[in-house]
């Protein structure tokens, strides 16, 4: 089998699994679970192969055996250790591998997480109640109000999840502006996900009315 | 039957004859070319464009990331060709990466890069090369700050990094100007915290529609430079790179199905409303 004869074969296969999945929203049925369960398999089979070739390959065997690295073998002993829990008597041993992996976790991303997600974000919203647009007096005004807005937003969101006051009068107010500004976050990230899985159709559907279609053309000619 | 009666059915309507319209609302804008589409370039994207757009041609390169997998595809891959056609055109050089777990996102990169680089007659290993797949994408991102050379010794055909040219200046985040992750996880994040927090390197993102809500504040914090949302962000990159392809395309039939889901809701919600007196 040539290259395209082989793209043109993986092309239909690649069609009929969509129609097969697709056939779930009809109803549940023998076709679909058959598509479920070769999609798991095949992406079990991928990563290990992957990792296999991309992870022991390079960074144990070559290292190891070839280079006399030995030194290599120290994470890689610590990664077996991890299977240890599969016997309880020797569950604690896997501990070990934890206790490094959280602490070089931790180590790694406490402080870049703390600055980019709290100290930048703190400066972001901070940064200008009035943002000048030069020339734009309309622009200055919208900027400034989307700003002051940001603004207000987050601090009644914060206040929102304040809960060591009680939510009335003039805070219970700032809580349910925070609540609906919560809200219009939701929305927003329901609609983008919308978007995301009519993408996912549309993509299915490029697929099936160009390629798979043109697959079928070439299988009868 | 009255109208109550009729709003009482709709709520009990069968999924499937949603499911059908909304198939035929995907798939009939294909074939007519309609409805027409009237697309404003986005502040997120014209940053982007504009970011790549001042890279130096036959410079360091652009690092493209194929952080993704075949499930994001449809968004995603529309994105990287956009933003390869505007690197080649202008002859600025590409270095794909792939840091997604799975590493099916090499398997792509692999497809995309060289058929848009014959697009323009772009040279591998001289105009654009592609490294393949790394595990771990933190650790990568960390190690390439230090040694690009020792992250991906080999490229993703198996070439010694020695032997490709492109990779004769690169040592670390200094030389390069800008990275572009086209990420469906929170892959994009990790670019930010690491390379953009540790390095300073200039950030850029593709996403998936469902993640952009997310990564968001990153922009408006200035994180990232420039930021493609979705099919809608692939679509802009194409209008701004006058070549429409699968994002436009798509723009059409999410134009009818975004209608289509808004009248459901309202009908949904004025049945709702109508028949809530009735049960009580």
């Amino acid at each position: 089998m040539d290259a395209t004869a082989g793209s043109v074969v993986w092309t239909l296969v690649g069609g009929v699994v969509t129609l097969a999945i697709f056939s779930f929203l009809y109803k549940d049925n023998p076709l679909y679970k058959l598509a479920e369960h070769v999609a798991v398999g095949v992406s079990v089979g991928f990563l290990m192969v992957n990792y296999y070739y991309t992870v022991f390959m390079p960074k144990v065997w070559d290292n190891v055996v070839h280079k006399g690295q030995f030194d290599y073998l120290i994470p890689h002993i610590l990664g077996l250790l991890l299977y240890s829990r599969f016997v309880p008597k020797w569950g604690w041993v896997s501990r070990l591998s934890l206790a490094f992996l959280l602490g070089a976790g931790s180590g790694m991303s406490i402080a870049p997480s703390l600055e980019s997600r709290v100290l930048k974000q703190i400066e972001g919203t901070m940064a200008s109640l009035v943002v000048w647009v030069p020339g734009d007096a309309w622009g200055t005004i919208l900027q400034t109000l989307v700003s002051v807005f940001l603004v207000g937003g987050t601090i009644a969101c914060l206040v929102f999840f304040l809960f060591s006051v009680e939510h009335k009068g003039k805070v219970g107010k700032l809580a349910y502006f925070g609540r609906l500004c919560i809200m219009a976050g939701f929305g927003a990230s329901f609609g983008y996900t919308v978007m995301a899985r009519v993408s996912l159709l549309i993509g299915r559907i490029q697929f099936l009315t160009q390629d798979w279609w043109k697959a079928i053309g070439q299988l009868f000619s | 039957m009255t109208t109550v009666d009729l709003l009482q059915r709709l709520l009990v309507l069968d999924r499937r004859i949603i499911y059908a319209l909304l198939l035929v609302c995907a798939v009939v804008p294909f074939y007519m070319n309609w409805p027409p589409i009237k697309m404003e370039v986005s502040k997120e994207t014209q940053d982007a464009y504009d970011a790549i757009d001042a890279i130096p041609p036959d410079g360091n390169p652009l690092v493209l990331s194929f952080d993704y997998d075949p499930a994001s595809a449809a968004e995603l891959t529309p994105m990287a060709e956009a933003v390869l056609r505007h690197c080649f055109a202008k002859k600025i050089r590409v270095l794909g990466i792939s840091l997604q777990y799975s590493g099916q996102g090499a398997g792509i990169a692999a497809e995309v890069m060289p058929r848009i680089a014959r697009e323009f007659g772009r040279e591998q290993n001289v105009d654009w090369a592609f490294m393949g797949f790394q595990p771990n994408a933190v650790v990568a991102m960390l190690q390439m700050g230090e040694d690009f050379k020792k992250t991906f010794p080999t490229d993703y055909y198996g070439t010694a990094v020695d032997k490709i040219a492109l990779m004769e200046n690169i040592q670390n985040y200094d030389q390069v100007p800008a990275v572009l992750t086209l990420a469906g996880t929170a892959v994009a994040e990790s670019w930010v915290t690491y390379p953009g927090m540790r390095y300073g390197v200039t950030i850029l993102t593709g996403l998936t529609a469902v993640y952009v809500a997310d990564i968001v504040p990153f922009y408006q914090s200035g994180q990232i430079k420039g930021m493609l949302g979705g099919l809608k962000g692939a679509a802009e990159y194409e209008k701004l790179v006058a070549h429409p392809g699968s994002g436009t395309a798509g723009m059409r039939s999410q134009k009818v199905v975004h209608y289509m889901i808004i009248l459901f809701i309202i009908l949904g919600n004025i049945a709702y409303l109508a028949t809530r007196g009735r049960s009580r």
